[in-house]
Formats: structure tokens, sequence, C-alpha cells
């Protein structure tokens, strides 16, 4: 029973993406969300169930077994999931976050042509997600992980006719396969150490990768092959990070917003570049034994989680506000897992990162939809100078997005305060270790400061767009409206989830003690409360809205002194990172191709060309033989026999 | 034995029936053909129940027929191939002779399990007759059509030119032993000279023909020219069916160590040249229908070598079946496809006529890109794991056997010509043409077949384990 349950989730995801593919064939623009939405409810319904009958079991894993793809020499390939309760609290924000978002979706979308091309998308990549989180093998995550990125690209560029679609689609792609190249090198590099490891059972390639065999030769790598492993550790923490653009791979995210809203809300925001930080809380059993890898993650997690948040505060178009904000957000989810350097913390460092990507997911989920509610009153018009004070205009607009901005700037007691809090508290606790100690302590203060920043930020954005003097650009027309109540519902859901979700998950230890069942996370360590750290983010949080409020007042030309124009030039260039990899990275390898195009027309093409001709140019010359005349036939044929007689009995 | 009974019996019934149906101008053409798809489809699923609650008895025997993994193998393709091809003639078949098409198309259907079930030589030529005869009655069933007429005495004479010399061999088996018993010749059979050997290639040539290699393949392009896209499709897939299956019986009978070094060999040589003429042959053709024809031959190279690896004992057994599965769902796809596209009052003689396809009806079209990814062989296709199994079993010879190795590269180097060719149809598909007349009239039974077929093509390729 379990085992269907855990193969009906994506499955019923599938499906829909199957009929949504023939709806779009055959340009359906009224149906097609039926099938996605009944098959994404399914699919959330499904992962409930197996919450509620705890499908992790005694054991805190079970493996149901799928088929066997493959078994040709010594290859063999089995399809299974794997759950527990580590992939079990991700699937469950996957799957309802994205009925939730499939529903709102029905009235964002309904005047778009591709509407069931948009619908066909959606399912294939929540299909694609749920397999990478039920992976039981490293390989077929990675798998699952091109998907969502293939996924992704098609939903970035879904209005392909729009050239910065089409560009910000080949961005991301490009930026992911870099570091998913990284990645997959990691995947290889695990398999052939694994091989060479004295007391690993090393028989199959594919196997061989299966997390239950990674984790327990471990311990055995980590003594033979130190080194190795640290370099493995890395180019998988390069996959993670690609996938959850964190610096330097965060320049893909802003641009991605050229997609959809609801596929920003979904994609962007609470699932696929969450893939990253589940790839790192999975893998920690490995990465506990390579604490240099986790500092990293610590640093650029602080990094990015800084620069991002000071990028936020000079954008002027809402989505890419809430988009630095994501990846401002995912740092803190990297930070609380470099934590983890430090050996007693894994596990408190894994829960936290947990934490604060569930109750993320449902806050940024909001705040996006709730974009997205803007962008459809004011005619596709983002630019927050374009608009204001639009609280009359969408008042419920106004209450969703203001429970989505407080959450997110921490204020207490909302999700973001608490989950937050645990992230700091973690560092707070890191800080206090010998070895990485100092290290820590800087991340704590960039923690706090990038808190602050978020209030900031989250605040001037809530207040520029819905108090002051109310602005309605031309392109709205005259019929600025409230959305529909298609719209509003899912929202309402989601606004719920960002109120309760911290207060009943944190202080509770429920989602604590729920990862806690999963074996690789089974040794609770020492953890402090620090009831400092709470107030001062609680300060922070106010303080921070407080000036962001003033900030709105001000408006954005209003700069005096000369060091904050340069910090003010810096943000809204992106702090010229993009300009850079044009300059060094995109610019030479342009005119590197450019090259190799002359080279692939004028050589290689033209040669191609002449060896093509050659087949038909045999066939040509064989086809007078082929000349409809029946003697000439079993001439022929007897000939041939004859020449087989004479040369087996010469032989 | 019941299935294959059942469609022969059943074949012979609807062709004694063909007499009590009406004909003349106020008859209902279109409720006979209704009724006789039907029956035909009843008599089809009649046998595959037979045949999957059919109990196999731990001691096979050695009677007339033995229900090993080839006859199995062969029921299920027969089956298989059977279901496509009724479903397929339901809009396409000859009105004037419902009853004589229906009944000639199941009893071939039937023939096939007969073939694969046969453990005496006399059984098995009965069972390629048991093809070859309705063969002739269905090509030339139209009367009056010339070009129906000529591929019909091509057909006949070549055939009745091969078949005797799969006798001829045949005589030379019962004379080394005495006994036409399959099991009795293998057990007895301790020749290892020349003139086994020769006897062995005389029955490869003989069924060499029904399989379409090279030099017995000259048939198939004419044939496939002058007859209905229905019958091409029975003429590319039921007597390859039996004639690889004919092989496998007769073949692994007389193989031991030695007479395997002569016969391989000279199943190499064959096979290489098959594939060879095949794909040179098509690629220069823009005559669609001549083109399958050459594709065909192709695909017959790529099976013959599954076949040396078969007999080599190199691939997992059900390498040639899986093939012929893929090549089934494929082939016959591509088949229905062009047959919707006639029947809706397209043209499919050559090549450009596919031109906008896409545009004009794009179901079929969908339908046909699939089909020819899976002949080119590309991932997510079934195509795709038939030619991946067909080359490991080839170099699972290992780096000992050049021969082996250089078959292998050669099948590579073919499956690149093959895939220029096939492209060049694809790419006609979405080619923007001028004319958007769209075809509208609607096929049920051909859709639902090339469906069948596409959905199989790609589930196989995730599921290959049920291939």
């Amino acid at each position: 029973m379990h085992s269907l349950f855990a193969w009906m989730v994506p499955i019923s995801p599938l499906l829909g993406c199957i009929a949504c593919t023939i709806l779009s064939l055959r340009g359906d623009r009224k149906i097609a969300h039926l099938p996605a939405i009944i098959s994404l409810v399914f699919s959330a319904l499904f992962t409930i169930c197996l919450v509620l009958f705890g499908a992790q079991g005694e054991s805190g894993n079970t493996l149901f077994e799928g088929y066997r793809y493959l078994n040709v020499g010594g290859l063999t390939l089995d399809i299974s999931l794997k759950v527990d309760t580590l992939c079990l609290s991700l699937l469950v924000v996957v799957t309802s976050i994205s009925a939730m978002i499939a529903i709102y979706s029905k009235d964002y979308m309904h005047d778009d042509p591709g509407f069931a091309r948009y619908y066909a998308v959606f399912c294939g990549f929540v299909f694609s997600m749920t397999m990478l989180v039920l992976s039981h093998n490293l390989l077929m995550l990675y798998a699952f992980w091109e998907g969502v990125g293939t996924c992704s690209y098609l939903l970035i560029g879904f209005w392909f006719r729009k050239p910065s679609a089409a560009k910000a689609a080949t961005k991301a792609f490009l930026v992911n396969r870099v570091a998913d190249c990284f990645f997959l090198f990691g995947i290889l590099l695990l398999a052939y150490t694994m091989g060479q490891t004295q007391g690993v059972d090393a028989a199959n390639f594919f196997a061989r990768l299966d997390f239950t065999n990674i984790f327990s030769a471990v311990p055995l790598m980590a003594t033979q092959h130190p080194e190795l492993l640290t370099t493995i550790g890395f180019l998988l923490m390069i996959g993670a990070i690609g996938k959850s653009a964190q610096f330097p791979f965060h320049v893909w995210l802003p641009d991605a917003m050229e997609g959809p809203t609801p596929v920003s809300a979904l994609i962007h925001a609470a699932t696929m570049v969450t893939a990253g930080v589940y790839l790192m809380a999975r893998l920690s059993p490995l990465t506990e034994s390579t604490p240099a890898v986790l500092s990293a993650v610590a640093w650029l997690g602080g990094i990015t989680a800084f620069i991002a948040a000071w990028m936020a505060l000079f954008q002027d178009d809402l989505k890419r506000v809430l988009a630095y904000s994501t990846v401002s957000q995912l740092g803190y989810l990297f930070m609380a897992l470099g934590a983890g350097a430090i050996k007693d913390l894994m596990v408190v460092a894994v829960t936290a990162a947990m934490f604060h990507l569930v109750t993320h997911a449902f806050f940024k989920a909001l705040l996006f939809l709730s974009a997205g509610n803007v962008m459809h009153a004011m005619g596709d018009i983002i630019d927050m100078r374009q608009f204001g004070g639009l609280r009359k205009v969408l008042p419920k607009t106004n209450i969703l997005f203001l429970i989505g901005a407080a959450a997110l700037a921490g204020l207490p007691p909302l999700a973001g305060f608490f989950s937050k809090d645990g992230i700091l508290a973690v560092l707070a606790d890191a800080s206090k270790d010998g070895e990485y100690g100092n290290q820590f302590s800087i991340l704590l203060g960039i923690g706090f400061v990038t808190a602050l920043m978020t209030a900031v930020y989250t605040s001037r954005a809530y207040f520029r767009t819905f108090h002051g003097n109310e602005k309605v650009p031309d392109e709205a027309g005259h019929h600025a409206h409230e959305a529909t109540n298609v719209m509003l519902s899912p929202m309402l859901v989601l606004a719920i989830g960002a109120v309760l979700a911290g207060l009943a998950l944190g202080p509770t230890h429920v989602l604590g003690n729920y990862l806690g069942q999963t074996p690789a996370l089974h040794a609770h360590g020492e953890h402090h409360e620090e009831l400092w750290v709470m107030a001062v983010s609680g300060i922070l949080a106010v303080v921070g809205i407080g000036i962001g409020y003033g900030l709105s007042k001000l408006g954005p030309s209003t700069a005096s002194s000369g060091a904050w124009v340069a910090f003010a030039d810096f943000g809204r260039n992106r702090l010229y990172i993009d300009w850079v990899y044009n300059f060094l990275l995109v610019a030479p390898l342009e005119w590197f191709s450019r090259l190799l195009g002359w080279f692939d027309t004028n050589v290689i093409d033209s040669l191609a060309m002449q060896i093509a001709s050659v087949p038909r140019l045999f066939g040509l010359l064989g086809q007078r033989v082929q000349n409809g005349r029946l003697p000439g036939y079993s001439y022929i044929t007897a000939v041939g026999i004859a020449a087989l007689a004479v040369w087996i009995a010469t032989r | 034995m019941l299935p294959a009974l059942t469609l022969v019996l059943g074949g012979s019934v609807l062709m004694a029936a063909s007499l009590l149906l009406k004909t003349g101008a106020n008859r209902d053409v279109h409720g006979q053909r209704t009724y006789m798809a039907l029956i035909s489809l009843a008599l089809l699923v009649s046998a595959g129940l037979f045949g999957y609650f059919r109990v196999v008895p731990e001691e096979l025997g050695q009677g007339m027929f033995r229900f090993d993994d080839a006859a199995l193998a062969s029921e299920r393709l027969a089956l298989l191939g059977g279901l496509i091809l009724v479903l397929m003639s339901w809009s396409t078949a000859p009105s004037s002779h419902l009853g004589e098409y229906y009944g000639g198309l199941l009893i071939m259907i039937g023939a096939v399990p007969v073939v694969g079930a046969s453990n005496d030589l006399v059984s098995l030529f009965l069972g390629l007759e048991l093809i070859s005869i309705p063969t002739y009655v269905l090509l030339g069933i139209v009367k009056g059509d010339n070009a129906g007429a000529e591929a019909t005495i091509k057909y006949f004479l070549l055939s009745a030119f091969a078949s005797s010399f799969f006798l001829l061999g045949v005589s030379y088996l019962y004379g080394f032993v005495g006994s036409t018993n399959l099991q009795v010749i293998q057990s007895n059979f301790s020749g290892a000279g020349r003139l086994t050997s020769f006897a062995l290639v005389l029955v490869m040539c003989g069924l060499a023909f029904r399989v379409t290699a090279v030099p017995f393949h000259f048939y198939a392009p004419d044939v496939f020219d002058g007859t209905s896209l229905t019958m091409a499709g029975i003429m590319s897939y039921l007597p390859k069916v039996a004639g690889f299956v004919a092989l496998i019986r007769v073949m692994g009978t007389g193989l031991n160590s030695q007479t395997i070094e002569i016969v391989v060999p000279v199943l190499f040589v064959c096979s290489a040249l098959t594939m060879l003429v095949g794909n040179f042959f098509a690629s220069a053709q823009n005559n669609l229908r001549r083109l399958l024809a050459y594709s065909s031959v192709a695909h017959t190279g790529y099976l013959m070598l599954a076949m040396t690896a078969l007999l080599r004992d190199n691939a997992e057994p059900n390498v040639l079946y899986s093939y012929l599965a893929a090549y089934a769902a494929m082939t016959l796809g591509f088949f229905a496809c062009l047959g919707e596209i006639e029947a809706a009052g397209g043209k499919t003689q050559l090549i450009g006529d596919l031109s906008g396809m896409f545009y004009r009806r794009p179901a079929a079209s969908l339908g046909m890109t699939v089909c020819l990814i899976s002949m080119i062989g590309l991932p997510l296709t079934a195509g795709f794991w038939a030619k991946f199994l067909v080359f490991m079993g080839t170099i699972a010879a290992g780096t000992k056997d050049g021969l082996s190795i250089a078959m292998a590269i050669l099948m590579a180097f073919n499956a690149v010509i093959a895939a220029g060719y096939y492209w060049r149809v694809l790419s006609k598909l979405y080619e923007k043409s001028d004319e958007y007349l769209p075809l509208r009239v609607f096929r049920p039974s051909l859709f639902v077949a090339y469906t069948i077929c596409v959905v199989l093509t790609i589930v196989w390729f995730f599921v290959p384990a049920v291939m």
C-alpha cells in the first residue's frame, strides 16, 4: 500500500503532463488546467498519506522497488524510490505548493495561447522534482536534476518570442550547465573512488551510487582517500550551489523572472532552487567527513546572502527584489548547512536549514503570487516607479503581501522569524567552536546585517507598492481590478502557512523530531536556544521595517553623500558581476565560437557533405541492377548462391 | 496450438463466408467492413486469451510442435502485429473481396506461430507455405490493377525459386539423419563437413527470401511500390518474423562448434551486404515506398547480426525478438500513419508528397516522427534499445574476434547512413509549404493503430524488460 502511494506521487503529475501535452497538441485553451490540477492535488494527497501513515517505516527509510530498467552485460539499472523523513518533508512542500500554484495559474494564465503547454511543462516539472527528491541513487537523482533544469528552461523561456525571455532561459540553462558539469564529475569521481577503496562492495557502477552504499563507504574512503573525498565534496557542492543560485552562480536567478510569475513562485522561489539545499542535506553523512567543504559552503552562503540583499535594496522591479531576496535567503540556508563543519552541529544545522526552507517556500511563494496579482492588475507592468499606493485598488492582495513581507522580514511571531532565528542560533552555537569559531562569528555578523537589510528592502518594496499616492500606469487601462477568487484562495492557504508554520514547527521541535527519524540525522547534538539571538533578530526586523518605510518616503533620487551613491550604484548594477562575467567569459567565448563556426562551415561541413553524398552515389549506381526484370533478379540470386557454395567448398 | 488453430480455422471460415456476402450495387459495404474487422479482432483476442492461459508442460516432448521460448515469442509477435494490421485493414481493405482479404490475413497471422512452434521440417515448411500462399492472394486481390499483378507475379516466381533452395537444403538434412524431426536431427547430427554446412547455407538462402536478405531482396521495392500500403505493411512484417523464427529453428539444430565457424561468417557476409545494399539504395530514393522497402532490407541486416549473436550465445535470448517487436511498432506504425494520410486524400508515393504534412495532418505526422526516430535508433524510443542490444551482442564476442568488432563498426556506420535518409523524410514533414490544405477525414481504426504503435515505441524505451 505504501509502495503504491509512493509511486503515485510522481506518476500522478506524469499522467497530468501527458494529458496536457496531448491537449496542447490539439491547441486547447479551455480545459488543460483540469488534468494538471487534479493530478497535482492527488500527488499532494498521496504525499500527505505517506506522511500520516509513516511510510519511512521503523528503520527510518524504506526502499520501494520499481523495476529493473536495464540489464545489459555488467550494467544493471534499478529504478526505485527511497522514502525517509528528510525527503518527505521536502515532498510535502513541493507537492502542496505546486498544487496551490496550479490552481492560481488557472486564472492567471487563462488568456495565454500557450495555456496547455504551460500546464504540460508545469506537471513535467513536478514529476521531475518529486523523482529527484525520492531518488535512491545519486545517478538517478542527477538524471532528474537535469529534468527539473530542462523544465525550468522551458518555463523561463515560456514567452520565447520575447528576446529577453529567450536570453534569460539560455542564461539560466548555461549557468546551470557549468555547475552540473562539475556535479557530474563529482558523481563519477565518487564512483571511481568507491571502486578503488578496499573493503567496499563495488560490483556494479550504478548500484554503487546508491545512497546507502555511499554512506556506508564514507568512513573507509575518509581513511583511505581523504584528499579525493574532499575533491568529491567540492565538486558536488558546486552542483548544489549552481542549482540554488549561490555566488558565483547566482546570476541566472534574477533573469529567470522573465517567466510567468507563478513559475517564478514555484520553481525559482519555493522548490527547484532548494534542490541544492536538499542535495547537501541528503549528502550530510558524506560532507561530515569533509569540514573544509562545509566551511566553504558557509562562506559562499554568507557572501551570497549579503550581496544579494545589497542588490535587492536598489532594485525598482518588484519581482527582481523578490528574486534577489530568494538568492539571499538561500544564502542563509547554505550558511546553516555550513555550520555542519563542526562535528556535533551537523544534525542541528540540517534541521535549521530544512526548517527555513519549508517556511521560506510558503512566504516567498505568497509574495511572488501577490506580485503576480499586481502585475496582472497593472497590465504586466512590474516596475515600482510606475505604480504606487495600490492598497485601495488591490485591498486583498495588500493584506496577503503584507503577511508575506512581514514573514520575510522576520517579524515575530510569523514563520520567517522562527526559522531565521533557528539559523542564527546555529551560527551562534558554531561561533563557540575552537577551530572554526572565528569564521562563524563573522558569519553570524553577516547574518544579522543581512537580516536587517532583508527587513529594509522588504518593507520598502511593500510601502512603495501599496502606500503613498495612488498611481496606476496607462497599460493597466481603466479596469485595474483585484484578482479573482480562484487566484486568491490558494494564496490564503499559503498565507496561513506563512503565519503559522514557524510557530507550529519550530519551537515545538516537531520538524526537528520528525527529521530525526532519518538514520543519517539520528544523533541529536547539544543545541542551546539563545534568547539574545532571538531578541536581536526581532529588534533588527522592527528597525529594518522602520528604515524601509523611511526610504520609501524619500524616493529613489535623494542621494546625499558620495559613499552612499557608490553603494547604491553598485547595488543597482548588480555589483558589476554580470558585467565582469560578460567581459571575462562570455565575450572571449563568443569570439572563439565564431572562429569555430567558420571552421565548421568551411571545413567540417563541406567535408561532411562530400562524405554524405557517397551512399547516395552508390545507391544511384546500384539502381541499374534493380531494373524490374525478373530474369535479372533470379540470375543475380543464383550467382550469389553459387558464389557462396564455392566459398564454402574451398575453405 | 490453440491460438494458431483459432486463427487459421477462423480465417478459413471467413474465406468461406465470403461466398455468402452480398455483392452487387446495393450491398452494405460499410457494415460488411465493420463486421469483418470486428470478427477478425475477436478471433485475434480469443487467440491471445488462449495463448495467455495456456499451460506449458514441463516436458516439452519431441512431437511435431514444441512450445519453447521461440514459439511463445513468435506467437506474441504475430498477435501484436496482427492486431495492428487488422486495425489498419479496417478502412483500407479492398471492398470487393473482404472475406478473402481477412481470411488470408488471419491465416498468415496464424501461420507465424505454426512456424515458431514447429519441431519438424515438414510442419515448418507447411507453416511457411501457409504464409506464402495467402500472400499471393492478397497481393493480387484487386483485379485489373496492372502494378499489383506485376508485383504478384514477381513475388510468386521468386518465392517459388527461393522455396526450392529451402527444400533442397532440407532434403540434405533429411539425408544425413533419416528423420525430419528437428530434435532427432540435432541429437544425431555428427556431420561437420562442408556438405552439412552447405545444406545449412542452402536452408538459409531459402529463408533469406522471406526476410528480404541480399541477394533475395529484389522483389521488395517492386512489390512495395505496386501494392497498397497495408499490404506493404503486412509484407514487411509477417514473413520476416516467420523467416527469422524458422532460421533459429533450423540453424539451431544443425549447429555445433565446427559448423558454427562456417555458418557465422556466411551470416556476417549476408548481413553486411544486406545492410549496405539496403541503406545505400534507400539513400538514393525519392520514392517513399521504395525507400521503405530498402529500409526494411536494412533492418534485416541488423536482425541477421542479432542472429549471429544469438547463435553464439553472446546475447540475451530475447535480443532478436525485442528487435522484431520494436520493428513491428515502428514500421507498422509508420505505415498506419501513411495509410491515414492516404485515406484522408493525401498522396504518399514520393517523399516530396509529405512536404508540410505536419501543418496538414498533425497527429499522423507526430506519429511518423516518433516512428522515424525509432527507426534511426535515437533514445526515448524502442528502436534505441533494439539497436543497442544488437550492438552489444555483436561486440560481446570480445576483442579476440576481430570480425565481430568489424561488423559492429559496420553496423554503426550503416546506422549513420540510415539516419541520413530517415532524417530527409522527417524534415520534409515540417517543411513550410505554400499549400496548407488540411486533411480532415478521420479514420478511428488507423488512428488507434498508430497510437498503439507510438505508445509502445515510447513505453518500451522506459520499460525495456517487457519488450
